[in-house]
């Protein structure tokens, strides 16, 4: 009777216990992704396609990443240190990593893999700066620049600067990436690839180093990962609804109320790293002149685009960055939208009729020495682009400019504008995680017929071109975001891109089903599981 | 027949040079620079170049075609640009289950459309008649992935009775028959609607004919005159549709494919169009033409098999 008391206590403990077990991700069980793109292959020099990255990112790591935050932090290395003149940096690998087949990683394996990145990896032009990788010891990697690049390690984390061992590269020749081993370091390994069905990894118990940001340092919770191939986007989402699926990194916006109206399906929308912009070819007339390129620009309501065209899936863009991208001016954000026309139409009117163009006949077309103001606007296949071409028709019509739409299939695209170069006005989206790289991408000289289907060749280009290279170097990240947002004042200037809308990624999962996503959206690269590192050591199966 | 058969085969041969050659040319007049989608937007213009050097897209047109029909030929079908592996097994490791899905297709259509087109011409002008000619106008009306989203929507989540997706494990076991179910219908149906419409029309026309009259005439029952003496001669043109209908079938097979996660060429070669992947649409296309040349033999054939006074030397 005494000891009646012992009872509730140990119930209640015991219970406590219970709950506190049940709380803590169980280990095992197979996760499974909808895919909507299968990867030809994952050798990470094969492509830059973002589902190739996000399954390299189970099997292969780093030597250092971002962290949740956006801070760059060491991964498969302790540390480093760069000499006074910015051209020698000293890397300190971590001991005791290994392959999956328990080949200790060192310096000459990170030598072999950098090597091959900047030899044929489909980044090599952003490694032109190394002058040469050095294995100085075991556990030391040295990296000889031939002028300072602060942003070295930087791009050291991109998805074709994943650590490859050199065994089973050369042994596996061209199979390596298509078959297994990959032989990576990360907390997967590759089990089996049924070609146009799914890709399978499997668990690798060695795995014991995840990164300190990550609450679990492996191995990782769940036993089985594998990628379903659906590419057929009703087909996917289906499977989701059904349970046979339990993430779909991307769910067309025509169908998020059969995602959202499903049971214990949770759909979270991030704004994407990329940005809806219409580009004007500055090598034809009149869009070779900054005023018609303005009153192109203030002509543009945003939020028929962002309603009708994108069905409310997106945000208004004012600069020609998105928020989700690291470089965005925050702190100056108002500043630097100052420097891009603003919408106005009757602005727009005046100013293309200071630059001549004045509707002579009452047609409601603008004309100059007896030419009408005619534009082509081209524009690829898909759901949003035509209407978005026929809302930007309608409102340049409004300001007496009459636009002809061109559409061109989607995969032609980008090479029809590049070798034809018949456009006037075309829209793209583009966009990056980093800033510092995507801006240059889109907007130096240097990308003209290429990633500048715009030929930037205008008055300000130069000092875009000086900004922009500028701040690649500067030896603080302050003073690389401060030049960044300097050089998007001067590119809002020029008007030779008008950004129009900053879309969102939706993710969807089964919620009963799945752990850790949320803990994964909420890195400040959540905007795309794509590019969230080692999510995967969150996820888990709930019981 | 086989004298036939065999100057068929050869003759078969420049008709499938020629439609590779086609293709080929096709291939290099569309826009898009398989290089340029293969290595991404990042890449330097050297990089782009050093592919094109690779994939041997920087040699003369000539010189290309000369090079690639002189691998055809000897059994070389190429790399697959995406993957770098060879494209004649990358095909052959697919073309089962797209062979499945098309026969199960035809087997289907066949299966419905006929019995159907045979009713439709023996009740004609009865309720019968009518809802067959209005299910036929249904399924020829209806484009293929609109029946195959409903149906995934009625029998897989709705209903919970098939699976929506994927071709299940191994080849023609139960698993992968039930996956089949969905896209072999979705294939199906709307040929069984082309076939019923034939077979009414065609039977139709034999009944009318001297002979069916005679048989009549002579108290055959109405089973043995339909089907022993006046179907045999109704085939004919429907062998003749079967023979067109094989290839699009295949190709037909290309959207079902898509649509179910079915890994058969059909949906391979979506991918590659979409990222120029030449030497595999161009092999696809070579095993097409090798499709319809034997198809439009075997219907050859089979006229000489329904037919015994048909005759070819």
């Amino acid at each position: 009777m005494k000891r009646v008391w012992l009872f509730p206590v140990v119930l209640l403990f015991l219970t406590a216990v219970t709950f506190t077990l049940m709380a803590q991700p169980q280990a095992g069980g197979r996760l499974i992704w909808g895919l909507y793109e299968e990867p030809s292959s994952l050798d990470p020099t094969g492509s830059t396609l973002a589902v190739q990255h996000m399954i390299n990112d189970h099997i292969f790591e780093h030597i250092c990443d971002f962290a949740d935050d956006g801070t760059l932090q060491p991964l498969l290395c302790e540390s480093w240190t760069v000499s006074e003149d910015g051209l020698v940096w000293d890397v300190k690998l971590k001991s005791g990593i290994t392959f999956h087949n328990g080949k200790p990683v060192t310096a000459e394996d990170w030598v072999y893999t950098f090597d091959r990145t900047r030899n044929i990896g489909p980044r090599a032009g952003f490694y032109a700066s190394v002058d040469k990788y050095i294995a100085v010891d075991d556990y030391t990697l040295r990296i000889v620049l031939k002028n300072p690049f602060p942003r070295i390690l930087e791009m050291l984390t991109l998805g074709d600067a994943y650590l490859v061992d050199k065994d089973t590269v050369e042994a596996m020749g061209d199979t390596f990436g298509v078959e297994a081993p990959l032989n990576g370091t990360g907390p997967y390994t590759l089990k089996g690839w049924v070609r146009g069905e799914y890709i399978l990894l499997e668990r690798w118990e060695g795995y014991d180093h995840g990164p300190a940001w990550r609450s679990n340092q492996g191995p990782a919770y769940v036993e089985e990962v594998m990628w379903r191939i659906l590419h057929e986007d009703s087909t996917r989402v289906f499977e989701l609804t059904e349970g046979n699926v339990d993430i779909s990194p991307y769910v067309p916006f025509s169908l998020y109320d059969v995602a959202q109206n499903a049971p214990n399906i949770e759909l979270v929308e991030r704004v994407r790293d990329m940005t809806y912009l219409l580009g004007m070819n500055t090598k034809h007339e009149p869009v070779d002149d900054v005023m018609v390129r303005w009153a192109i620009a203030m002509a543009i309501d945003r939020e028929p685009i962002v309603q009708v065209a994108l069905t409310g899936h997106a945000e208004p863009a004012y600069i020609g960055c998105s928020p989700s991208q690291l470089g965005f001016p925050q702190n100056s954000y108002e500043e630097v939208k100052a420097f891009y026309p603003p919408q106005d139409q009757d602005r727009s009117r005046m100013y293309l009729e200071a630059a001549g163009w004045i509707d002579e006949d009452g047609d409601g077309v603008l004309e100059k020495d007896g030419k009408e103001l005619r534009l082509s606007l081209w524009t690829q296949t898909g759901a949003e682009w035509p209407l978005m071409a026929q809302i930007l028709q309608t409102q340049l019509a409004e300001v007496g400019i009459t636009t002809e739409i061109i559409t061109v299939e989607t995969g032609t695209f980008y090479g029809a504008l590049n070798q034809q170069q018949k456009h006037d006005l075309y829209l793209g989206m583009s966009g990056y995680p980093f800033g510092l790289d995507y801006l240059p991408f889109r907007h130096h000289t240097r990308s003209i017929g290429g990633s500048n289907p715009s030929f930037y060749d205008v008055e300000l280009a130069p000092t875009i071109d000086r900004l922009l290279d500028i701040a690649q170097v500067l030896p603080t990240e302050e003073g690389r975001y401060g030049a960044l947002a300097e050089g998007l004042k001067f590119i809002g200037q020029a008007s030779a891109y008008v950004p129009l809308a900053w879309p969102v990624y939706p993710v969807a999962w089964k919620k009963d089903r799945v752990g850790g996503v949320e803990e994964a959206l909420d890195s400040i690269f959540g905007t795309q599981l794509d590019f969230t590192v080692l999510d995967c050591l969150e996820y888990y199966i709930k019981q | 027949m086989l004298t036939y058969i065999t100057r068929r085969l050869i003759f078969a041969i420049p008709t499938v040079l020629a439609i590779a050659t086609i293709v080929f040319l096709l291939m290099r007049v569309v826009p898009g620079d398989p290089a340029l989608l293969i290595i991404g937007p990042f890449a330097t213009p050297e990089q782009v170049e050093k592919l094109r050097v690779q994939f041997g897209l920087d040699k003369p047109l000539v010189q290309q075609y000369v090079t690639w029909l002189g691998r055809l030929v000897r059994g070389d079908w190429g790399k697959s640009f995406q993957t770098r592996s060879p494209v004649l097994p990358l095909l052959a490791e697919r073309f089962p289950k797209t062979l499945l899905l098309t026969v199960f297709g035809l087997l289907i259509s066949l299966g419905i459309g006929v019995p159907l087109g045979i009713l439709a011409a023996t009740r004609t002008h009865t309720f019968v008649d009518y809802l067959s000619t209005a299910t036929a106008v249904f399924g020829i009306s209806m484009p293929m992935f609109w029946l195959a989203i409903v149906l995934q929507l009625i029998f897989g989540v709705s209903l919970h009775w098939l699976p929506l997706s994927g071709s299940g494990k191994g080849l023609l076991t139960l698993d992968n028959l039930w996956h089949l179910v969905l896209p072999a219908l979705s294939l199906g149906l709307p040929y069984a609607a082309q076939y019923l419409r034939f077979a009414r029309s065609s039977l139709l026309e034999i009944l009318g004919l001297d002979y069916i009259k005679v048989a009549r005439s002579k108290g055959l029952s109405e089973w043995r005159v339909v089907y022993l003496h006046a179907l045999r001669n109704a085939l004919i043109p429907i062998v003749t549709l079967l023979g067109l209908r094989i290839p699009w079938m295949i190709g037909g097979a290309v959207v079902i494919e898509t649509i179910f996660a079915w890994p058969g060429m059909g949906s391979l070669v979506v991918r590659a169009i979409y990222n120029r992947d030449f030497h595999v649409i161009e092999g696809f296309m070579v095993f097409l033409a090798i499709m319809v040349v034997l198809s439009n033999l075997m219907v050859d054939v089979l006229y000489g098999v329904i037919n015994p006074t048909v005759k070819y030397d």
